[in-house]
């Protein structure tokens, strides 16, 4: 399904957004980079929520402005029920793909 | 303290990042900064934020589509509008589209011709010091300038002043007879052919493929050719040191030109070196058939060293002159073609005022073209108040709605230029032929023409489209939403003004085209005097004069030869100026025309003769004496002689005459003919025999079956001059060929004033189906109450008649002055009738009810229910 594909990086996005209440662009950014430890730029970020919210599994609402960002207001996001069953999907994907390797393999690689 | 990021970054997202948009990025960008300042370093922190900002642009530019409607938005929608209204009125927008783009290509075409007439001779190196020596005679009889001038005037030139740097002389052979060129069996009467001096190369650019510029003119007997003369006839430009027989001698070729550009005044097939000639050696001031150019140096005046010459030379001349004085005058080469004020130049030659009729006719065009969309786009201008009222409302201020129409009539003119570029490709051929050019179609998509093309669409679109967008955009909303919105009677007042404006032009291109044309057949159909149906006219060089008794008696023994002669020239245009001396009764010698003839040459042109005797063969012996001072001439006269010696034709036989030193009486008299152009008053005219050279042999022949003759001629010609072709020339298309400037002008003024009668037309058939469609409703009930068909196609047909009526009697008096200026240049000239006028005001009218009353018929028949049903 193509309308419906989520890439890797904005998989983390989605779950990251789930995972935070107050979740915009600043904070999953740092949230990321806590849990990742790897370098996030906010652009691919914000370039990421949009789409997520084009595709409809995002939706979004206006917060607070504070004079740390200039004056500006935040843009809050909350995952959508949509939003939940793609990741649903995919985690039943993953978990069936996980089921079907032989449990000898895993053993032998990690002991 | 917040660290806030370096303004020009955040400037710079500020512009890129669309509105609905700042609120998220632009706060999480400072915040992030703010962030970033708090762990690392400033450095580190700027270099961070300025890759957000260049990662982010691709994605926020592609975002501002989102952005609020700005001006690109309304353009637009304009342009969307535009094409709707275009579509919807198909038929009013290829009126529009395709008047405006008749008028265009005409324009066009007739740019193209005036910019390629008035680069004539400009691509000379230095041409602004190049200047042609005109020679002009004064005496008490009046003034004469040719361009001609005596071998003598250019070494004098060099000798004497200093400020000339170099000079060449020409010889157009080719303009007195034709010479007869051969390459093996390829026998050719070629015309342009030239001899000139060696420093020809010094003074006019021409471009040499091979030869050498200065040596390639020295030696007697060499030929320089262009490169298309060259492949005619050899072949090859590979060519030097071959030889090509010229009048039965061999001239060596030395030099290959690129072709001749067709805009030099003078065009040519053949140079050939001065010092063939034996004129050239010596320095004469007797015989005028040179024309003199020179380079001076640079900041040197022209007018000195002309007043000087002049004054050397009288000085010098004082005995031999008589009663002349000569004047020398120096124009500028580049002058030459289109200023040039000598009635016989070398060549034919343009002049500045066809070039000015030109340019104000396709002006004139345009302008009617122009005034076809005002009255359109203003008449249906009541379709479109519910549109503007409608813009104003939700906020358009008057400057936009103007704004708006400007940029649908440059959407119109743009669509016509494109539309013209095309039909200006498909009729270059016949207006090749028309004009006497060769443009191509690179001519017209070259970048001067594109970019004076851009020019006429600006040009045209503010003409055009101004003054409907003033009255579109000056409609105020409340009236044009309320429903019942009526055109004002102003605005109909202005387009009946225009429609008479646009009238006029036609008519005066109508009087115009009318006039032209009616001189021109009087022309043609002049009886001058002689009669010039069936003859040929061959030229006569050597060969033909050699054995012209010979010619004579076999060509006259066939039945379809009426007569043979020869003379010096043919009567069509005489050139040959002498002057003639009645000892006891004039001072002054008198200049006239004259010319040297066979003695059967009265007869054979059917010259009528009004007292004397014609010539005969005792008159031949008389000028064949050895001795000069014993030759005895016989001069036969026209009336115009013996009126400057206030004689009457009988009294004059017998009186002592001197012909430019040939003593002899005058033997006969014969009634006035025309022996140049119509343009000109008769000359007084001598005729005599003289048995030296001649130029032209004339047959006259029977009037049917004139193929079959010439075919029987052209054999028996092969017998007895195989050294010459058979090529000849009908003296009635000698004498057609010297009105082809009025001929030109007549047929250009045919073609654009028919476009700018027909460009109305379409004006017309605009307007009247308007005015149809808004009293659909008077007509109706006009028709319920009883009107027939033809009463409703006069009640329109009159309003238009009207307007022809005005414009009739408006252009009257530009048309008469315009034409009757013209024929001030013919001493001999049609009657201005009155029937030119009403014939084209007659046609306009034709044009107009047949317009209008095509419109109104399809209203006449409308069933009144179907316009009435709805209110």
């Amino acid at each position: 399904m193509k309308g419906t594909y989520l890439g890797e990086f904005e998989e983390i996005i989605l779950l990251t957004a789930a995972v935070l209440e107050e979740a915009y662009g600043n904070a999953i950014l740092e949230e990321i980079e806590l849990r990742t430890t790897r370098k996030v730029n906010l652009s691919a970020v914000h370039s990421s929520l949009h789409r997520l919210e084009k595709k409809g599994f995002l939706k979004s609402r206006k917060g607070e402005a504070t004079p740390v960002r200039g004056g500006k207001r935040k843009k809050y996001y909350a995952i959508t029920p949509f939003g939940v069953s793609a990741l649903e999907d995919i985690k039943k994907l993953r978990e069936g793909l996980w089921s079907s390797i032989s449990p000898g393999l895993l053993k032998k690689y990690n002991p | 303290m917040t660290e806030t990021p370096p303004r020009w970054i955040a400037n710079i997202l500020s512009v890129l990042c669309p509105e609905h948009l700042k609120d998220e990025i632009e706060g999480d960008f400072i915040e992030h900064y703010h962030h970033l300042r708090n762990h690392k370093n400033k450095l580190t922190a700027d270099r961070k934020a300025f890759g957000f900002v260049l990662f982010s642009a691709p994605k926020l530019i592609s975002q501002r589509k989102y952005s609020s409607p700005n001006h690109l938005d309304m353009l637009k929608s304009y342009i969307l509008v535009a094409l709707r209204n275009l579509r919807k009125h198909m038929a009013y927008s290829l009126l529009n589209v395709l008047g405006l783009a008749i008028s265009l290509t005409a324009c066009l075409l007739i740019g193209l011709y005036v910019y390629h007439e008035f680069s004539f001779d400009k691509f000379h190196k230095d041409v602004e010091r190049i200047y042609r020596v005109n020679m002009g005679f004064n005496s008490s009889q009046g003034s004469e300038t040719i361009y001609l001038t005596p071998t003598a005037v250019l070494p004098a030139l060099k000798r004497e002043f200093d400020e000339v740097e170099e000079g060449v002389r020409l010889y157009y052979i080719g303009g007195f007879s034709a010479v007869t060129v051969q390459k093996d069996e390829d026998v050719n009467q070629e015309k342009q052919f030239f001899y000139t001096d060696s420093t020809f190369f010094s003074v006019f650019d021409f471009k040499l493929i091979s030869g050498n510029r200065e040596e390639c003119l020295k030696k007697p007997r060499s030929m320089v050719i262009p490169e298309d003369v060259a492949l005619r006839y050899f072949g090859s430009v590979d060519i030097l040191n071959e030889t090509l027989k010229v009048n039965g001698f061999d001239y060596t070729i030395t030099g290959v030109l690129e072709n001749i550009p067709d805009n030099s005044h003078f065009q040519f097939r053949f140079l050939s070196s001065f010092s063939t000639l034996r004129q050239a050696k010596q320095e004469i001031w007797g015989s005028a058939n040179y024309s003199t150019y020179v380079k001076l140096k640079a900041g040197a005046n022209k007018n000195t060293i002309g007043q000087e010459l002049a004054n050397k030379v009288n000085e010098q001349l004082k005995n031999d002159l008589g009663g002349y004085s000569l004047d020398f005058e120096l124009v500028p080469v580049t002058d030459i073609h289109l200023y040039s004020e000598i009635a016989d130049e070398m060549q034919p030659q343009n002049s500045i005022g066809y070039i000015y009729v030109l340019l104000i006719v396709g002006l004139m065009i345009l302008v009617v073209a122009c005034i076809n969309y005002m009255n359109l786009a203003t008449a249906r201008s009541m379709e479109r108040t519910k549109e503007v009222g409608m813009r104003k409302v939700v906020g358009a201020q008057r400057i936009q709605v103007f704004n708006q129409f400007m940029g649908e009539s440059t959407i119109i003119v743009l669509l016509s230029t494109i539309l013209s570029l095309i039909l200006a490709s498909l009729v270059l051929e016949p207006f090749n032929n028309l004009a006497a050019k060769s443009f191509t179609f690179d001519t017209i998509i070259s970048l001067e023409v594109l970019s004076v093309l851009v020019l006429i669409v600006i040009l045209v679109s503010v003409l055009a489209g101004a003054y409907p967008s003033v009255v579109l955009s000056s409609f105020s909303p409340e009236t044009a939403l309320k429903g019942n919105f009526q055109v004002s009677r102003k605005g109909s007042f202005t387009r009946k003004l225009l429609v008479i404006f646009q009238f006029s032009i036609s008519l005066c291109l109508l009087v115009g085209s009318i006039v032209v044309k009616s001189q021109l057949s009087f022309m043609q159909n002049k009886r001058l005097g002689y009669n010039r149906a069936n003859v040929i006219v061959l030229p006569a060089g050597r060969f033909v004069t050699n054995r012209y008794e010979q010619i004579k008696t076999a060509l006259e023994q066939k039945a379809e030869v009426t007569g043979v002669s020869i003379a010096t020239e043919s009567l069509v245009n005489v050139g040959g100026g002498y002057s003639l001396d009645v000892p006891g009764m004039l001072d002054n010698s008198l200049s006239v025309n004259a010319v040297s003839t066979g003695i059967d040459f009265i007869k054979n042109m059917e010259l009528n003769l009004l007292a004397g005797r014609e010539f005969n063969a005792a008159d031949l012996v008389n000028v064949q004496v050895e001795e000069r001072d014993k030759r005895k001439y016989a001069f036969v006269i026209n009336q115009e002689v013996c009126r400057n010696l206030f004689l009457d034709p009988l009294d004059v036989i017998g009186t002592k005459v001197s012909l430019n030193g040939r003593e002899g009486e005058i033997t006969g008299v014969i009634e006035d003919f025309h022996s140049t152009s119509l343009h000109r008053a008769i000359t007084p005219m001598v005729l005599f025999v003289e048995a030296d050279y001649y130029n032209a042999l004339f047959v006259r022949i029977q009037p049917e079956n004139i193929q079959n003759t010439l075919l029987a001629l052209e054999d028996t010609w092969k017998e007895l001059v195989p050294e010459q072709p058979f090529i000849f020339e009908f003296m009635d298309d000698q004498y057609d060929a010297m009105y082809r400037a009025e001929e030109r002008l007549s047929n250009v003024f045919f073609v654009f004033s028919t476009l700018a009668v027909i460009i109305a037309g379409f004006g017309l058939l605009g307007l009247v189906s308007f005015s149809v469609r808004q009293r659909s409703k008077e007509i109706g009930v006009r028709k319920v109450l009883g009107a027939s068909v033809l009463s409703i196609i006069s009640l329109l047909n009159k309003d238009f008649a009207k307007l022809v009526l005005v414009a009739f009697i408006l252009a009257l008096p530009l048309a008469w002055w315009v034409v009757n200026s013209w024929l001030q240049d013919f001493a001999y000239k049609i009657e201005l009738s009155p029937v030119s006028f009403i014939l084209a005001a007659f046609i306009l009218l034709a044009m107009a009810v047949i317009t209008v009353s095509f419109q109104s018929f399809k209203a006449a028949n409308t069933n009144p229910t179907e316009t009435l049903k709805s209110e």
